[in-house]
């Protein structure tokens, strides 16, 4: 084995000498010393092979009946295996050298470094990666069917073995709600987000590189939209007409601009005096594509921040708006208005409404420090 | 810096106005009748053709806008249909329990997040410094009205020690006048913690950050070698500046503190303006629903004027802007 | 600023301490009663003590009812809610007094009345011995001016139809009252006694199109047993006993209805005694709220029913026996076990049976799902294409059932239902709509099928829900319509004699049964729970407070005051 010099290629060496690494993966990390991600892929493999052992046969009939949840679990199943074990084929068989000290300094690399090293933001990514794992494996993963309903046997029993979250006043079982519910609120927040993201960007983007009465006029309705209590503004819209998740998406989307705009203006008015445009615009390039292949890229760091603490705030206000009853509409789980059925029973059944709250503290936390973690690490102040 | 002030004013104007529009159109194009609170299979579809004529929904809506703006403007905010009561009555009534319950949760938001964000930034990177940082992620991830709910279910409902709704005791007009201060701060406990950790989690890291950041400056290095106190240097020096970017906060925490009203005025039927609104939602109340956001954004404006002023005097550098 | 931080930790550190001593001290649930022993006095006892000592030794007490939405108005001619109604009607009379059977009057107001030979005049003679609040004595006149502004179109009164009979209501002496018919018919007595009189010397000035937001809807006069001491918007409402009522002052002080909008806040404060009654408490709370020891539940059947409704003009309802097929699929038993906790009956037909046209040997459709199946499949509704659900001709067994959304009794109905029928194979998709937009489309005819309830009054009528003529503007939604059945309430309308007006109504009920143009689901029970302390209660189907003025609290359990919440 090669010993430690400055450029140690201990890589080859190691996996040269373990096709075990390969079978297991997870393995390979404990074993250079990155405890945290090997237990993490570790713990990531046990999941998903239980979750192939025990729903080996509904696999089979849900594929053979075209039911869609089943088919994007079992892409997502075998992807993500494929993924884990793809990865330590290509550990094994091209042995990369670790050079440790004369790396090329990208930014991004840079960044993905101080990232890595902020423990916090590594626990909400990981817990992120696993929620995420968690909604696409819902059919897999949900004991029961969200909407099964047992009146006679089963209403509003305490949690137990078979029902770790209990059961509601139909007799459906809560977990399974719950595991329902986080599609639900994930995509919703995924894609509201999208739409405020994009749009903010886009306005942002026109008013710091167009300036003047543009400028003007957007600002004025970022400020006039931002005067408004949010949740006050897309309640209005959401109970004047009919709720659905599409209104709601729009709607969220709609009122969840301003923030972005506001920080890609700033960003494009700073980056508009920079060299590297004034070259581009004396190549003759048109303004547009100027904005959308040069300029915006480079503002990519704080959206993508913006977006993940968005993410956060916007299962915030979906869990609301459902409890209020303006959100998605029941039958369908949302944790939200899983909180609301919840709330009547409060007395007789309190985990109805305990269980799907800390759900969405999870979710949001780990948002909220991935978020946090990544605006620290795009942070040139805080390198060290 | 009064042409600061004007400026800022004038500024917000239009702003208003501007929602005010938008705000008329959405609601009345929208579908749903405000009349049909009055269902009733007894009811004479003429009596309710009455009742339309007598509210004015009749007419055309150009019509509508124009007579509403101009009363809205005098100071007339029209009669609310589900309440039975001018607008302006209700409005009065409302806002007075929100501004209590807002203020004592900006109490919780800044004492409490301040000085939490001062004990971690002293303490950086110790174990008390990861617990704070911790709980308060938590807290800031928190459903508003799930931890309402929570602080219902365990410190009233089980344990009693708290009222679970209204604003004051029903003999609260035989109390004596401490007796009286004592009912309020009962009654306003349980919501006005619920209103505020989220908040106060959110300033204590922020206060925790701007601590931090000001610490590395020169001139605090320049404090301690001074020979001054540790304490003296933190709070006479690295506090005050630290503390300006928060005072902008509250400005930014306002138009936040009002949503989460709506949600935990609900939960606890504290009588205020959120849990108007959204009544007055549901039943199509177009009058109460405009002055209701209006006193809102109003509301929003003004706290963040309140704010530009202070942080004009605080901060000498924007002095002359 | 700085040395405040100092100062700022200090002071938190004291009200922190200020709130927890607060906490420590705050009210607590007035436990005193489980102690107490009491035998149970049920109204036999009550009835035989004397009035006027019974009177004087049973004076006081506070009575502090929860409710979960405030008044609108106090004032009948201008209100439309229930909340409202609630109140006011301990603050007004009316001229005579149902019976408890819901089936004749006994006097009010009124001493006595008759009619003419002819039945088209009635007259009324007053007490003269009745004054409003306000000290004013009450007189013939009150009653003519009273009748002009319900009648008057501009008030814009829900019930105004009621009147249309009524040509006129004259005074004609200080304390005799003429009232007029167009027309002889069995609700004449009724529809004369459908509004209450209201002082005219408070009220005579106000221009009927301000009625409604006259200062006297929250500032109320009366002549009832109770009268208005304050209110405080959404929080509460405060009635004093009347020492002047005309039948004797009521045993209680006072009345107060507080707000509570959340349910299991009222339970709570119920339970701890913050409240002493819950009037229509949710069923779910029927067992824990028995075994509380400090309450007493009153239960007995209530005055509506839920129902499915079908909305013939869709194709897929249009078919009888496809809707006689759904009905049958229907467990109502169950879901009044289930669902309700066995609270209630199911709903046996139009007619309740607290009103006496109600006919006790109805057939009602039998739960049948095997039934229910042949039927579909001989109508020729199949899964021909295996994808679990029927269909014919291509269109497939589908369909949205709406109610309203504030409502959870209904939409744990329509859950229910959507799992029961797609064992049949039919998919229901169940739609909740905020409670202005679901009255919309019903009245739009714009659904499939609804889910809601129906509250019934003491009149015998059909026409509304099930004559053809109320296709068009009224509240036969659904398009129902069956020349028999109007045939037959146009002559029970109108019929005098009871027993003959029976048969019709029998025949008429069992026809709409059959036809099914509804699903008769529930007529759930009126819960209530009531502190143990009152005594001499006794409630019915017609209103819980009928029996009000004779409640009463010994006085050793009657609380100090302060101690209410």
């Amino acid at each position: 084995m090669a010993s430690g010099s400055a450029m140690t290629i201990e890589g080859s060496a190691r996996s040269r000498t373990s096709p075990a690494f390969v079978l297991i993966p997870g393995l390979r990390d404990l074993v250079t010393g990155r405890r945290p991600l090997g237990l993490f892929t570790l713990a990531v493999l046990i999941l998903l092979l239980s979750v192939l052992v025990f729903s080996a046969d509904e696999m089979a009939e849900g594929l053979g009946s075209g039911d869609v949840g089943i088919w994007v679990a079992t892409v997502t199943l075998f992807g993500s295996l494929a993924f884990l074990w793809g990865r330590e084929i290509r550990a094994f068989v091209r042995p990369t050298p670790v050079v440790v000290k004369h790396e090329q300094v990208s930014p991004w690399s840079i960044t993905i470094q101080q990232f890595k090293k902020n423990r916090m933001a590594l626990i909400g990514l990981s817990c992120m990666i696993l929620l995420y794992l968690v909604t696409l494996l819902a059919p897999f993963i949900a004991p029961f069917d969200p909407t099964e309903q047992d009146l006679a046997g089963r209403r509003h029993l305490g949690p137990s073995l078979e029902h770790p979250m209990g059961t509601d006043k139909f007799g459906r079982d809560v977990f399974s709600r719950v595991v329902y519910g986080a599609r639900i609120s994930l995509t919703i927040g995924f894609v509201a987000v999208g739409i405020s993201v994009t749009l903010g960007s886009l306005l942002g983007a026109v008013a710091g590189y167009v300036g003047g009465k543009t400028d003007n006029v957007i600002m004025r309705l970022v400020d006039m939209l931002l005067s408004f209590p949010r949740l006050v503004l897309v309640l209005a819209v959401v109970a004047l007409f009919t709720p659905s998740i599409f209104l709601l998406v729009a709607v969220l989307g709609a009122t969840g601009w301003m923030g972005t705009s506001r920080i890609v203006r700033g960003q494009v008015l700073a980056l508009r005096e920079q060299e590297f445009v004034q070259a581009v615009k004396a190549l003759g390039l048109k303004d547009r594509r100027i904005l959308l292949r040069h300029v915006l890229p480079n503002t990519l760091a704080p959206i993508i921040v913006a977006a993940t603490l968005g993410i956060g705030n916007t299962i915030l206000l979906e869990a609301g708006l459902s409890f209020l009853g303006l959100g998605v509409q029941p039958p369908t789980p949302s944790w939200g208005n899983i909180i609301n059925d919840g709330r009547e029973a409060l007395l007789n059944a309190w985990w109805i409404a305990t269980f799907p709250g800390l759900a969405i503290v999870l979710t949001v936390v780990s948002f909220n420090l991935l978020g946090d973690g990544l605006r620290d690490a795009l942070d040139p102040r805080l390198r060290d | 810096m009064t042409a600061y002030v004007i400026r800022r004013v004038l500024h917000a104007i239009p702003l208003l106005l501007g929602i005010l529009t938008i705000l008329f159109f959405l609601v009345h194009l929208a579908p749903g009748d405000p009349t049909a609170i009055y269902f009733n299979p007894d009811v004479d579809p003429e009596a309710i053709e009455l009742m339309r004529e007598n509210l004015g929904l009749d007419q055309p809506l150009h019509v509508q806008y124009f007579k509403w703006m101009t009363s809205f403007l005098k100071g007339d905010f029209g009669y609310s249909f589900g309440l039975h009561r001018p607008v302006i009555d209700v409005i009065k009534d409302s806002f007075k329990n929100t501004a209590v319950l807002s203020l004592a949760a900006i109490v919780v938001i800044f004492v409490i997040g301040v000085l939490v964000g001062i004990v971690s930034a002293m303490r950086q990177y110790s174990f008390t410094d990861n617990v704070l940082t911790f709980l308060a992620f938590f807290f800031y991830s928190m459903p508003s009205f799930w931890f309402g709910l929570m602080l219902l279910l365990i410190f009233s409902y089980k344990l009693g020690l708290f009222p679970a709704s209204l604003a004051a005791s029903l003999d609260y007009e035989s109390f004596s006048w401490s007796g009286k201060i004592a009912n309020r701060l009962h009654h306003l406990a349980l919501p006005a913690l619920t209103l505020g950790l989220g908040g106060a989690a959110g300033v204590a890291r922020y206060t925790r950050g701007s601590l931090l950041e000001v610490i590395r400056q020169d001139y605090i290095r320049t404090a301690r070698s001074k020979g001054l106190s540790e304490r003296t240097v933190i709070f006479k020096h690295a506090l005050r500046n630290a503390l300006i970017t928060v005072v902008t906060l509250f400005g930014l925490y306002l138009p936040f503190l009002f949503s989460g009203a709506v949600l935990v005025e609900t939960i606890f039927s504290w009588p205020g303006m959120g849990r108007v609104i959204v009544t007055a939602i549901f039943q199509r109340d177009y009058p109460l629903i405009m002055a209701n956001t209006f006193v809102f954004a109003g509301a929003v404006v003004l706290g963040n004027l309140l704010a530009d002023i202070i942080y004009c005097f605080v901060d000498p550098r924007i002095r002359y802007d | 600023m700085l040395r405040d931080v100092g100062l700022l930790r200090i002071v938190s550190a004291l009200a922190l301490a200020g709130l927890m001593a607060l906490a420590g001290c705050g009210e607590k649930a007035d436990q005193d009663a489980a102690e107490r022993q009491e035998a149970d006095q049920g109204p036999e006892d009550a009835a035989s003590a004397d009035a006027e000592t019974g009177a004087v030794r049973h004076r006081g007490g506070t009575l502090i009812i929860g409710t979960e939405a405030d008044a609108d108005a106090l004032n009948p001619v201008a209100s439309s809610t229930v909340q409202a109604s609630d109140v006011y009607g301990n603050l007004f009379c009316y001229l005579c007094k149902i019976e408890p059977d819901m089936q004749s009057y006994g006097p009010w107001m009124a001493e006595s009345w008759e009619f003419s030979d002819d039945r088209l005049t009635l007259t009324f003679h007053l007490r003269d011995d009745i004054y409003w609040h306000d000290g004013v004595q009450m007189t013939a006149a009150d009653v003519e001016y009273s009748f002009s502004i319900h009648k008057n179109p501009a008030c814009a009164w829900s019930i105004i139809r009621w009147l249309d009979h009524i040509t006129s209501v004259t005074a004609v002496d200080s304390f005799t009252v003429e009232v007029k018919f167009d027309e002889v018919y069995p609700y004449q007595l009724t529809d004369a006694n459908v509004f209450r009189p209201l002082p005219k010397h408070l009220l005579e000035h106000i221009p009927p199109e301000e009625m409604r937001t006259a200062e006297f809807n929250r500032n109320p006069v009366g002549n009832g047993p109770f009268k208005f001491k304050k209110w405080v918007p959404q929080q509460y409402i405060e009635l004093t006993a009347n020492d002047d009522y005309f039948l004797g002052r009521p045993h209680l002080d006072r009345v107060i209805w507080k707000v509570v909008p959340d349910r299991t806040n009222l339970l709570t404060q119920l339970e701890r005694g913050e409240i002493d009654f819950y009037h229509h408490f949710p069923p779910e709370a029927y067992e824990r709220l028995s075994k509380n020891p400090n309450l007493k539940i009153y239960r007995f059947p209530s005055r509506s029913y839920t129902y499915v409704a079908w909305n013939l003009r869709n194709p897929l309802f249009a078919n009888r026996n496809v809707r006689r097929a759904l009905n049958m699929a229907i467990n109502r038993q169950e879901i009044v076990d289930q669902l309700f906790y066995g609270l209630g009956k199911p709903a046996p037909g139009p007619f309740l049976p607290f009103i006496w046209a109600y006919d006790p040997d109805l057939k009602q459709l039998p739960y049948d799902p095997e039934q229910s199946k042949r039927i579909l499949a001989e109508e020729g509704w199949e899964d021909t294409d295996g994808d679990g659900w029927l269909d014919k001709n291509g269109l497939k067994f589908e369909f949205t059932m709406k109610t309203n959304e504030n409502n959870t009794q209904r939409k744990d109905i329509t859950v229910v239902l959507q799992d029961k029928f797609e064992d049949l194979g039919i998919k229901v998709k169940p739609v909740y709509r905020e409670w202005t937009m679901f009255v919309s489309e019903v009245q739009g005819r714009d659904f499939d099928s609804v889910v809601s309830g129906w509250s019934t009054g003491i009149k015998a009528d059909l026409t509304t829900y099930w004559h053809s003529k109320s296709i068009d503007d009224k509240f036969n939604y659904v398009g129902y319509s069956n020349p028999r059945v109007d045939e037959l309430i146009d002559l029970a309308k109108m019929e005098i004699e009871r027993d003959k007006a029976k048969e019709l109504w029998s025949e008429a009920q069992q026809i709409i049964v059959d036809d099914a143009p509804y699903c008769f689901l529930l007529n759930l029970d009126d819960l209530n729970a009531l502190h143990r302390r009152f005594k001499n209660v006794r409630m019915i189907t017609y209103g819980w407070d009928y029996y009000l003025t004779e409640w009463y609290v010994p006085e050793e359990e009657i609380k100090r005051a302060g101690a209410t919440e």
